[in-house]
């Protein structure tokens, strides 16, 4: 092994794939425990750590496969999506995609829309910080100009979109409940954001959904309101946008048509 | 060396030496509702990079207690380079919380981009020592400011070691110019695991670059028919620690000693009280350089 660098790559194969190369293990003092079980150690701190920080982002998911079946998934999710950053709080953002492609979790369908709720909240709850948009800000713009606005969302917003009740299985296996769930709704237009501290959860519908897509995408609110009002001729733009101004969704809006000033 | 002399080399500014503990976000509420009396607060950095709850209860909590941050992801002995935004990160909310103390380990945790969350082990030679050394200077630099390098628990030997840990970490301090962050459990741990005399290893570490020391519990296990220590701080510190604590507070004087735990968390109360049990050494450690100097 010719350098620092070689044994660092061969150790980082090792744990993750459980086979280290004989390059490193004739490296390793051996006495009565062998070299790689010596190497196994960290192998099973590493797997370890890691699992309980999945179980940590992702305790529904847990609470509705079981621990068993939980470890069995996060030691195949952590060989193949090792974190790529020293945060291991965001350590954790393939895991719905790898549950879809999962096979043993094939018969839980609403699974990976559950773990993309689960993951949304935990962006959501780190986020980084920044100011909320004072309601009254956008009092000076009158209601006709309001298409020509765009909203910037606050960087803890996440949409979830699921053919799933997956707010209901939410709650329902929350620590403090039975995990008996009424699955009335048929599907699951969940905004996820920040409001002061604490992350918040809140149904707003398809067309909702649509809205808030398109100015997160960075459309004008016409445009906006247009993708909405396809989903339901109903949609009413300015209670829509009152409503997301009180919860605080955003942090400033500009007017890029306008020369002067942005209103905020 | 003197008492006086050992204690303001051994105590920055505004860390007294006193126990503190391993804040941890389950205790989050109960700190800022009860207030425990412990010398000082250290939290994983990596934890509070972003923005909300976190960041804000410890901004809250930088206001009562002095802040020491325990960084796990630097990675200084990766053979390539820092993440500069990382330590731009740690040096952000340094600022923020005022830390008296900033920290990380004598390991690597990444290569390639890929990070594998534990204290992995270095050989021991002239190449390490460049690269964790140049290191320490980087980050050192970036940070404007002393870093404390701990030494980890190992679980191997590497056979091309050419010499021991604490030579390794005497000339990192020296070199560098770097402060140290004694764990005595992780030196039991790894002087158990590779038939080495902890007494020893913490007689030759050179006590001028000591700033704080940590204790934390481990567990023993089974490996091939043969006894291993595992390093999992989860569980109270162990009987031959706390001796090993004792002798290492004789030698330095009184200094920073930091509780931790961090799987099978006990409950507020618990977790100060056995910090207590350091500060009592500690007192003890004061009252008998006193009765010396009346003598």
């Amino acid at each position: 092994m010719s350098s620092l660098l070689d044994l660092q790559r061969a150790m980082s194969a090792g744990i993750l794939d459980g086979a280290p190369p004989a390059s490193l293990l004739s490296l390793v003092r051996a006495d009565a425990i062998p070299a790689d079980g010596r190497v196994r150690v960290y192998r099973n701190n590493t797997f370890i750590s890691l699992t309980e920080a999945l179980k940590a982002t992702f305790p529904v998911v847990l609470r509705l496969v079981g621990d068993g079946f939980f470890q069995f998934a996060a030691d195949a999710f952590i060989r193949h999506n090792p974190p790529t950053s020293p945060r291991v709080a965001l350590y954790g953002a393939a895991f719905a995609d790898f549950l879809s492609a999962f096979d043993p979790a094939r018969h839980l369908p609403y699974l990976p829309d559950v773990a993309r709720l689960e993951w949304a909240i935990n962006e959501s709850y780190h986020a980084v910080d920044a100011s909320m948009l004072d309601p009254r800000a956008i009092a000076a713009v009158p209601i006709a100009r309001y298409a020509d606005l765009m909203f910037i969302p606050h960087p803890s917003c996440r949409l979830i979109a699921s053919p799933y009740p997956i707010e209901a299985i939410w709650r329902a296996n929350r620590p403090d409940r039975d995990g008996a769930a009424s699955l009335d709704a048929p599907s699951s237009h969940l905004l996820v954001h920040r409001y002061d501290l604490d992350v918040r959860l809140a149904e707003i519908g398809r067309a909702g959904h649509a809205f808030l897509a398109a100015i997160v995408a960075g459309s004008f609110l016409g445009r906006a309101y247009e993708d909405a009002a396809r989903i339901d001729p109903d949609f009413e733009l300015a209670s829509a946008l009152s409503g997301h101004l009180a919860r605080g969704i955003f942090t400033t809006f500009v007017n890029p048509l306008q020369s002067h000033g942005d209103g905020s | 060396m003197s008492l006086s002399t050992a204690t303001a080399a051994a105590t920055p500014d505004s860390v007294p030496a006193q126990a503190g503990i391993g804040l941890r976000h389950v205790h989050h509420r109960d700190v800022l509702d009860g207030k425990p009396k412990v010398g000082f607060l250290e939290v994983h950095a990596e934890n509070y990079f972003g923005g909300g709850a976190p960041v804000h209860i410890l901004a809250r909590l930088a206001e009562d207690y002095p802040i020491s941050l325990h960084a796990v992801g630097v990675s200084l002995g990766t053979d390539g380079p820092l993440d500069r935004s990382h330590l731009a990160c740690i040096k952000a909310l340094a600022k923020r919380v005022e830390a008296s103390l900033v920290s990380d380990h004598l390991s690597w945790c990444m290569v390639d981009g890929v990070y594998l969350n534990d204290l992995l082990p270095l050989p021991y030679t002239e190449e390490s020592l460049s690269v964790v050394t140049a290191h320490v200077d980087e980050m050192q630099m970036a940070l404007g400011r002393e870093v404390l390098i701990e030494n980890p628990s190992s679980y191997l030997q590497f056979t091309h070691s050419t010499m021991p840990e604490w030579e390794f970490l005497n000339e990192v301090a020296r070199a560098t110019g770097c402060g140290l962050l004694l764990d005595v459990n992780n030196i039991y741990v790894s002087a158990m695991n590779h038939g080495l005399d902890a007494g020893l290893y913490l007689d030759a570490v050179n006590a001028g670059a000591v700033r704080e020391i940590h204790l934390a519990g481990h567990h023993v296990k089974e490996v091939a028919g043969t006894t291993l220590r595992i390093d999992d701080h989860g569980s109270a510190v162990a009987p031959a620690v706390w001796a090993l604590f004792e002798r290492a507070a004789r030698r330095l004087g009184p200094i920073p000693t930091l509780v931790e735990w961090d799987s099978n968390i006990p409950s507020l109360p618990d977790l100060v009280d056995e910090a207590g049990k350091a500060d009592r050494i500690l007192a003890a450690v004061v009252k008998e350089h006193d009765r010396v100097v009346v003598a």
